[in-house]
């Protein structure tokens, strides 16, 4: 990898499947048998994107967007049927043992714990297959059992622990060879809020000590916006966002929130002069308001309404990302 | 090298692990193996009046004795699962790691062979001292000719249920050609009956495949049916065997990762 050139660099790449298609039941089936029939699903199509060193980069899209193919792709499990793709300087589909002991690919689902031993069995197995020297070996272990609280968990096998426990074992066997590139595909899936934010502080924490860098997919926003400054959105397999994810709002919803305390009642047709009411109760309303006319309707309303408190506000990001979803889907 | 022996060192020792946690499974299934025994009462009865091909009553109990062990330790049945994990996805975790999968497949079956040995040496011993006409060849030679054809017995077994196993890259189903590679091995490899007692023509042709030398080649050296002038050439042909399914193998792989699609999430 020459200096200054990108950790991950993705070219017009395309990933296409061909898919077996047949139509229920016996009669169905019977057909299929003697005529298939197959049509080719652009998984991902035609994206171009680059990360460099140390960023975190949240990979957004809605189920079958084309993500997770895109990481698989990127750790070298899928070649890609057009497009270049290079990281650290690799191409991943050669699969080179160089390249391997710098990456890690993390599925929220699929584990490569031994589900019978305990992980700690696991992790000498992987001390071995990674060449990782002694002294390196116990010294990384103490940091993710530091990070992660791996303690006892360890020691047990690893089919009694909860899916939580496991993941935090998983990202350990995962991490013992320090990888430069984290590809982490819904990590925190499944698991409750206190255990999601413990695993997004340690994902936070190994960045900044080790300035990895992370491309992380994650249908949860608070794993995205507690992690990410950046992020890539795609959809139907092409690219359609990719920038800061603080300007995302800006960009791509047109409205702000306002939500506002009044004093006492106000009709609603009055407020709906002003904007979009997405909530009326008695005191309490939110409202939709053009983003170039926040400042002056938000004026007009503290002039016509006795208001108590009022606050002005992006949208959420979820809403922002569904809207987007939504728009797309519509054509 | 030292890394790469440190390596099978690690897998065989997690593996030896594993295969203790399964220690009642393991015995029903060693257990379960008695289809050699059942063919021992049977050649037993129709050689009590004379010696058949060649085979005495003595003989037959030595064959199937030892037959009773070899199979087990010759034998491996990861076809099935490595055909399902390519199917299912769970390859990823071992195609993400510095070092080639099948190496862990070929080494995994390994650990629970040697708890065969107190299951079924002691009564073999037994018998060999116990009853009349039961031979085994005991020379060194003979210990160093099984060790290497035990070994190309594993080889053709492995790699050949391997190379059926990853033809679902592409094919949804290869279970049934795996079974289908077992029966004929079953048949041909001298499990059910000695090679010897089969029509001479087939017989012959048998040399030219590779069931002989995936159970019958050792069975045969250890109980003195082979003179020791046709160990080599037959060693010879399981060793060209152990080559064909191992460039059959890597052909596949390499053109297989290309079309793996890595399904599941």
């Amino acid at each position: 990898m020459h200096p200054g050139e990108p950790v991950i660099q993705v070219d017009r790449l395309k990933r296409y499947y061909r898919v077996h298609h047949r139509r229920p039941g016996m009669w169905g089936a019977l057909v299929s048998f003697f005529h298939r029939e197959y049509t080719y699903v652009r998984a991902v199509d035609d994206i171009s994107f680059s990360l460099e060193a140390g960023e975190i980069v949240g990979f957004l899209g809605p189920n079958g967007a084309g993500k997770t193919t895109t990481l698989k792709v990127l750790s070298g499990l899928l070649y890609p049927t057009a497009g270049r793709v290079s990281v650290l300087g690799f191409e991943p589909f050669r699969r080179e043992k160089d390249f391997l002991k710098q990456i890690t690919l993390v599925m929220g689902q699929k584990n490569q714990l031994i589900w019978d031993l305990p992980a700690a069995d696991t992790f000498l197995l992987n001390k071995e297959i990674y060449e990782i020297p002694d002294d390196e070996y116990r010294a990384t272990l103490a940091e993710l059992d530091e990070l992660l609280e791996l303690g006892p968990l360890m020691t047990k096998q690893v089919r009694k622990l909860s899916l939580g426990e496991r993941m935090k074992c998983e990202l350990a066997a995962a991490l013992l060879h320090r990888p430069r590139v984290l590809f982490l595909d819904e990590p925190t899936i499944g698991l409750d809020v206190t255990m999601q934010a413990k695993i997004r502080e340690f994902i936070a924490e190994y960045n900044r000590r080790h300035g990895a860098t992370i491309l992380l997919t994650s249908h949860y926003m608070a794993d995205v916006t507690a992690l990410c400054e950046r992020v890539i959105i795609i959809h139907h397999g092409r690219l359609i966002y990719d920038g800061p994810l603080q300007t995302l709002a800006e960009r791509t919803a047109p409205y702000k929130v306002l939500t506002i305390t009044f004093r006492s009642p106000v009709p609603r047709e009055v407020l709906q002069n002003l904007g979009h009411v997405v909530q009326y109760e008695a005191l309490r309303v939110t409202l939709h308001v053009p983003r170039e006319e926040t400042a002056k309707r938000a004026a007009q309303l503290l002039a016509q309404a006795q208001v108590e408190d009022v606050t002005i506000e992006d949208p959420p990001i979820e809403e922002v990302i569904a809207t987007i979803f939504r728009e797309k889907e519509a054509g | 090298m030292m890394r790469l022996w440190r390596k099978l060192a690690a897998i065989l020792v997690v593996y030896w692990a594993r295969a203790l946690e399964y220690r009642i499974v393991i015995l029903i299934w060693i257990l379960a193996t008695t289809v050699p025994l059942v063919m021992m009462g049977v050649w037993m009865q129709l050689a009590s009046t004379g010696d058949i091909g060649g085979y005495s009553r003595g003989d037959f109990i030595a064959y199937y004795m030892a037959n009773l062990l070899l199979l087990h330790l010759v034998s491996t049945w990861h076809g099935p699962e490595l055909s399902r994990h390519i199917r299912q996805g769970e390859l990823n975790p071992l195609l993400l790691k510095p070092f080639h999968p099948l190496w862990i497949y070929a080494l995994r079956p390994l650990p629970t062979k040697p708890l065969r040995l107190p299951i079924f040496l002691p009564p073999i011993i037994l018998v060999a001292w116990l009853v009349p006409g039961v031979h085994y060849d005991l020379r060194p030679i003979t210990w160093l000719a099984l060790g290497i054809a035990m070994a190309v017995a594993y080889a053709i077994t492995f790699l050949a249920q391997t190379a059926l196993a990853l033809l679902a890259f592409w094919m949804a189903q290869a279970e049934p050609l795996i079974v289908l590679w077992f029966h004929l091995r079953m048949l041909f490899s001298g499990y059910l009956v000695p090679i010897a007692l089969f029509p001479e023509s087939v017989t012959r042709l048998l040399f030219w495949l590779p069931f002989r030398y995936t159970l019958s080649l050792p069975l045969e050296i250890i109980t003195g049916k082979l003179p020791q002038g046709e160990w080599l050439p037959a060693l010879g042909m399981g060793l060209a065997w152990v080559a064909f399914f191992y460039g059959v193998t890597w052909l596949l792989w390499r053109a297989g990762v290309r079309a793996y699609t890595a399904v599941g999430a």
